[in-house]
């Protein structure tokens, strides 16, 4: 009988991330945002050629100097793992958490179908206009509407859903009912520890944990009817193969589509704002990795400068960028030294209204504006612009500020 | 006779704690889930307060001995805080320094039962020590709980007498 070699699909593979209590304990991951190609891990070495004088030509050894770990990790996360990994790139104590608005219950039981719901309280909900809820939160029932505020009535109080919907799930009495957390995050000064398992082809292959990661750099991108899509690049100090793989669990909400995003440039939501096709924003935490003491691996990693890049691909309409960036603004017609500046506001909200992300660079300077090649090809001229995030020289503190609302209640 | 010890891989049951339902992976359960009874559950979902059987790592933690030089193979030593007996009076920082590092088990899932109990009840129906891989476990080794101290005792619950659990 011939013996076959023992293959393993290249898909058996999880990426896990567990936020740790401390430097130098790792922790079994709770978060497995759902990879997608590009994801990796890397084990990397410096090693030395050790040239003696034995009397011969011939190399005698190689010594390893250090053993490093690092990965990428692409993915479209959802509502709740998008938080866990802007905390993890912002920083320690980067979250500002608010408690949802309102937090009430139902004062009866609602059925399916109904086109309103009965609270116990509207705390948070008496402002004209109307607000997304969640019922039933993490039970087989969840549900998010759209309320019409104030909801009537001096309790308990009657709340009409929005635009003539009608609820999709029966409902207790009693049934939790609240808006959204909100998380603010901007970068800090250093961040905590976080351990990445990465699981190739489980125990039959290996299960690599690293441990006391940091976030060297994140990438929050998409373009048009794509993904909202993150490329994480983290490092770590050292790994160990672990014996047992860890148990995936899955956020089931949906990811964030690039269609769902509303534009504010340079404080106009109309112009340029309307044709953007693609966009990137880069944050690079510029690891210190070169904290190597007694032992083969780094002693620890700290955060060094932050940087944030915004890069946007534009549908070109007018000459404007390109003046802007070369010639000190729209109406310049020679070289200038004055960088043309703005900001940039893009807020996600998907289609339950419930979960939001927003990012606000609110001082941008644009730094390339790349003249496009003519072609002959009947199609349009796009605009490739450049811009990097400042303090405004300390009048900000910070680069990036993004607000998540989702359904963590408690910090990141 | 050997310590009844929980291997790594050793399903326990531990209580979701996390703030929103999330769903297991069908590969990953190979639809094997089971409640809090061991009754096999036929819905991947997890609920807030849900208890769900997982790996004895991934709940109390595990612990590992390294060479900080790098020169020779980690030792596993099982499943929560486990410390070799030359080293019980040793403070963690001088553990450390020798190698020592704990892992801490899922924030997201606390355990139903306190290390000691779970391996009272789940250990006997394990493999024993002896039946481990050569290099994972030690014997004669002192136990400390991980995340299920909270309601561990400070009883000894050695069967041989070689190894205590601590609070």
């Amino acid at each position: 009988m011939a013996t076959l070699i023992v293959a393993i699909r290249e898909d058996n593979a999880y990426v896990g991330i567990g936020k740790q209590s401390q430097g130098g304990t790792a922790i079994a991951p709770s978060y497995f945002p759902r990879w997608l190609d590009g994801s990796n891990i890397q084990l990397d070495i410096k090693a030395e050629d050790v040239w003696e004088g034995d009397g011969s030509r011939r190399l005698s050894l190689i010594i390893k100097n250090r053993q490093e770990v690092k990965g990428k990790l692409v993915v479209a996360p959802r509502p709740n793992e998008l938080g866990f990994l802007e905390a993890a790139a912002q920083g320690a104590g980067s979250d500002a958490f608010t408690a949802p608005a309102a937090s009430t219950t139902l004062a009866a039981a609602a059925t399916a179908g109904q086109n309103s719901i009965s609270l116990t309280a509207d705390t948070g909900l008496t402002t004209s206009g109307s607000a997304t809820v969640i019922i039933d939160p993490g039970l087989a029932t969840e549900e998010i509407v759209t309320i019409t505020t104030p909801p009537s009535g001096a309790g308990p109080y009657t709340a009409t859903l929005a635009n003539g919907a009608t609820l999709q799930q029966a409902h207790a009495s009693g049934a939790t009912v609240e808006t959204a957390a909100t998380h603010v995050m901007t970068d800090q000064s250093d961040g905590n520890f976080y351990s990445f398992e990465v699981s190739l082809g489980g125990t039959a292959g290996i299960i690599l944990r690293a441990r006391d990661c940091k976030i060297e750099q994140i990438k929050r991108s998409a373009k048009a009817g794509g993904l909202l899509t993150y490329e994480v690049d983290w490092q770590g100090v050292a790994t160990i193969a672990q014996p047992s793989a860890s148990t995936v669990t899955l956020e089931p909400h949906p990811p964030f589509l690039y269609t769902q995003g509303v534009w504010t440039l340079d404080g106009s939501t109309t112009g340029d704002a309307l044709a953007i096709e693609s966009f990137d924003i880069t944050q690079k935490n510029n690891l210190d990795t070169t904290i190597q003491t007694e032992q083969l691996t780094l002693a620890t990693l700290i955060f060094g400068n932050v940087t944030l890049d915004v890069g946007l691909n534009l549908v070109m309409q007018s000459g404007d960028r390109i003046a802007e960036t070369y010639f000190g603004g729209a109406s310049g017609t020679t070289d200038a030294q004055a960088l043309a500046t703005g900001s940039v506001q893009l807020v996600f909200t998907q289609a339950n209204a419930f979960f939001v992300v927003t990012y606000d660079v609110p001082a941008l300077t644009y730094t390339k504006t790349e003249p496009p090649a003519p072609k002959k090809d009947g199609k349009a001229f796009r605009l490739a612009v450049a811009a990097s995030s400042t303090s405004d020289m300390g009048a900000n503190a910070f680069l990036l500020q993004t607000t998540v609302a989702n359904s963590v209640s408690s910090a990141y | 006779m050997s310590t009844p010890r929980l291997t790594p891989d050793q399903r326990v049951p531990a209580r979701y704690t996390g703030s929103y339902a999330v769903r297991l992976a069908h590969r990953d359960i190979n639809g094997a889930i089971k409640d809090e009874t061991g009754a096999l559950r036929n819905n991947t979902k997890v609920r807030p307060g849900d208890i769900v059987h997982l790996r004895a790592h991934e709940v109390y933690g595990a612990s590992y001995l390294f060479d900080p030089r790098g020169e020779r193979d980690p030792q596993f030593l099982g499943v929560g805080k486990v410390v070799l007996p030359e080293h019980a009076q040793l403070s963690d920082a001088e553990r450390a320094a020798l190698g020592y590092e704990h892992h801490e088990g899922r924030s997201d899932f606390e355990p139903v039962y306190p290390l000691e109990d779970a391996t009272r009840r789940f250990a006997a129906a394990a493999e024993p020590v002896s039946a481990a891989p050569a290099d994972s476990v030690k014997p004669d080794v002192s136990v400390k709980t991980g995340k299920g101290s909270r309601a561990a005792t400070t009883e000894s619950t050695a069967q041989d007498g070689s190894a205590s659990h601590e609070e």
